[in-house]
């Protein structure tokens, strides 16, 4: 009897949890913002576990990520070479598709590096010294410099670390006088439908030349 | 009403059949996901990564030491393997899902800059695994021709998650695309077949450039992210949707390179199916004779 008994509670607790975990995910996907207003230790404690945000390509790139790696010798003041680094991902994670989760994971980081300059940036917290003015071709004609010494957000550190991993990995020497600098553009998608022939660039931010660490 | 809904729960486990075949396929695929990251794993999980990545904030909430799981990374990867292996067999049924669950969101919480979709999907996955009775059969020891009325209700209502998950994916997916401009003037598979880091054959840009097409697969992913979720339950329209959503994820899958996450998808279909079709497909059309009809 006891056991019925047992069986029957247990059948209502599992019913209420159920009912209780979908009206809580429901209310979070569609209300989570009102939610958050008066309730929002409820909403962190959910994402810890149940965190449900589903917009796969909800806002299309409408630009590719141009990030180049300026190489310069210290001692002829030469620079030396020139090399958009994310390419040579995106090129790597093309010809071993489907076996390519290490670069799928690099790309995955250096997409989460360059979301974390660019909120920074609009911050205006990236230690940037100034605004320089840039070819009149491209579609913003301004863009941020940053100083050596403020070379200390992590997101930056990865970058350089990204990018010397990726001019070794494609037989770039790297030598003690070799200096870098980064220099990113974005390259917008030309717009559907249209017949313009070139795509637009539109330069971020440049570094200031640095060794490697 | 309420014992109505209680009796059709209790009856029998609806979806045994599947569930076994899900959790092999699950394990499966989890242990190849852990093998694939295993040369990574130092720059992701390590102290000594040459990436610099944010301790998560639940570690300080649930009094976890981030740094001491930095440090011992390889012994949750080991118990993590250990777990799945466990999972795959069927040995410690729920605990050793639990188990599962519990270190898979650890190793996603140590790093979750490398996070899609997938791991998401997987994570909730496994959560409702946690309760369903995935084991009948492919086990070492199945659960065969043993009633329990309570494991029924519980591991139907799980499995009701699981398809519901699916669902509200679809429809989550939808209602925020519908209010993207891409979306609604048809333009945005343009864009995506234009993105570089997707670029997954020779032909996506060449694909972009008809604008017939272009509208076409932008406005079939809306309808069939809109409907799927309402006419996957309707018996006469389910194997339809069922095919869609098939082409839609293998597309995805190879022409924007992202894996994990189609297979994840696609892997909850087979639960709109009954025990007894599961069972005519696997032993007649597929030959297989897994279960006995």
């Amino acid at each position: 009897m006891n056991k019925l008994i047992l069986r029957s509670f247990i059948k209502y607790i599992a019913l209420y949890f159920f009912i209780l975990f979908w009206v809580t995910t429901i209310a979070m996907i569609f209300c989570q913002n009102k939610i958050q207003k008066f309730a929002p230790n409820i909403v962190w404690n959910y994402d810890q576990l149940f965190k449900q945000k589903w917009n796969f390509f909800t806002q299309p790139n409408t630009y590719n990520d141009k990030l180049f790696f300026i190489l310069k010798n210290e001692e002829t003041n030469n620079i030396t070479d020139s090399i958009d680094v994310i390419k040579l991902l995106w090129d790597e994670k093309k010809e071993a598709s489907v076996f390519n989760t290490n670069a799928d994971m690099l790309d995955h980081i250096i997409f989460r590096q360059l979301a974390k300059i660019r909120f920074s940036i609009s911050l205006n917290q990236a230690g940037f010294d100034s605004i320089k003015k840039i070819d009149s071709d491209t579609l913003s004609s301004r863009g941020k410099i940053l100083a050596a010494d403020h070379f200390n957000l992590i997101a930056f550190k990865n970058l350089e670390t990204f990018g010397k991993l990726i001019l070794e990995k494609n037989g770039v020497k790297l030598k003690p006088t070799t200096q870098f600098k980064m220099k990113l553009y974005t390259n917008y998608i030309k717009e559907f439908s249209t017949n313009a022939s070139t795509n637009k660039n539109a330069f971020e931010f440049e570094t200031a030349y640095k060794h490697f660490n | 009403m309420l014992n109505n809904v209680f009796s059709y729960l209790h009856k029998e486990n609806y979806k045994s059949a599947y569930l076994s075949i899900f959790r092999v396929v699950l394990a499966l695929f989890l242990l190849k996901e852990i093998g694939y990251k295993i040369p990574f794993v130092e720059t992701l999980y390590s102290n000594q990564s040459i990436f610099q990545f944010s301790e998560h904030s639940s570690f300080k909430i649930w009094g976890i030491n981030y740094y001491f799981i930095k440090q011992h990374y390889l012994v949750l990867i080991s118990c993590h393997i250990f777990f799945l292996m466990l999972f795959l067999f069927g040995v410690g049924k729920h605990f050793s899902t639990l188990m599962v669950f519990i270190s898979l969101l650890l190793l996603q919480k140590l790093n979750n800059s490398t996070l899609n979709g997938g791991d998401k999907m997987a994570r909730l996955i496994l959560f409702y695994f946690i309760f369903a009775n995935s084991f009948e059969y492919f086990c070492l020891k199945p659960l065969k021709n043993k009633f329990d009325s309570t494991s029924n209700l519980i591991s139907n209502l799980a499995v009701f998650s699981i398809m519901m998950q699916l669902c509200i994916a679809y429809f989550e997916t939808f209602l925020n695309k519908i209010s993207n401009p891409y979306w609604v003037n048809g333009s945005a598979m343009y864009y995506v077949f234009n993105t570089e880091s997707h670029l997954g054959t020779k032909f996506n840009q060449t694909i972009a450039k008809s604008d017939f097409v272009v509208y076409c697969l932008t406005y079939f992913t809306l309808a069939f992210e809109l409907l799927f979720p309402f006419l996957i339950w309707v018996k006469k329209t389910r194997f339809v949707f069922i095919v869609c959503g098939i082409l839609f994820h293998l597309g995805i899958y190879f022409f924007m390179m992202i894996y994990n996450l189609q297979i994840l998808f696609l892997l909850p279909y087979g639960l709109f199916y009954s025990n007894s079709e599961i069972k005519n497909f696997v032993n007649k059309k597929l030959k297989l004779n897994f279960f006995n009809v």
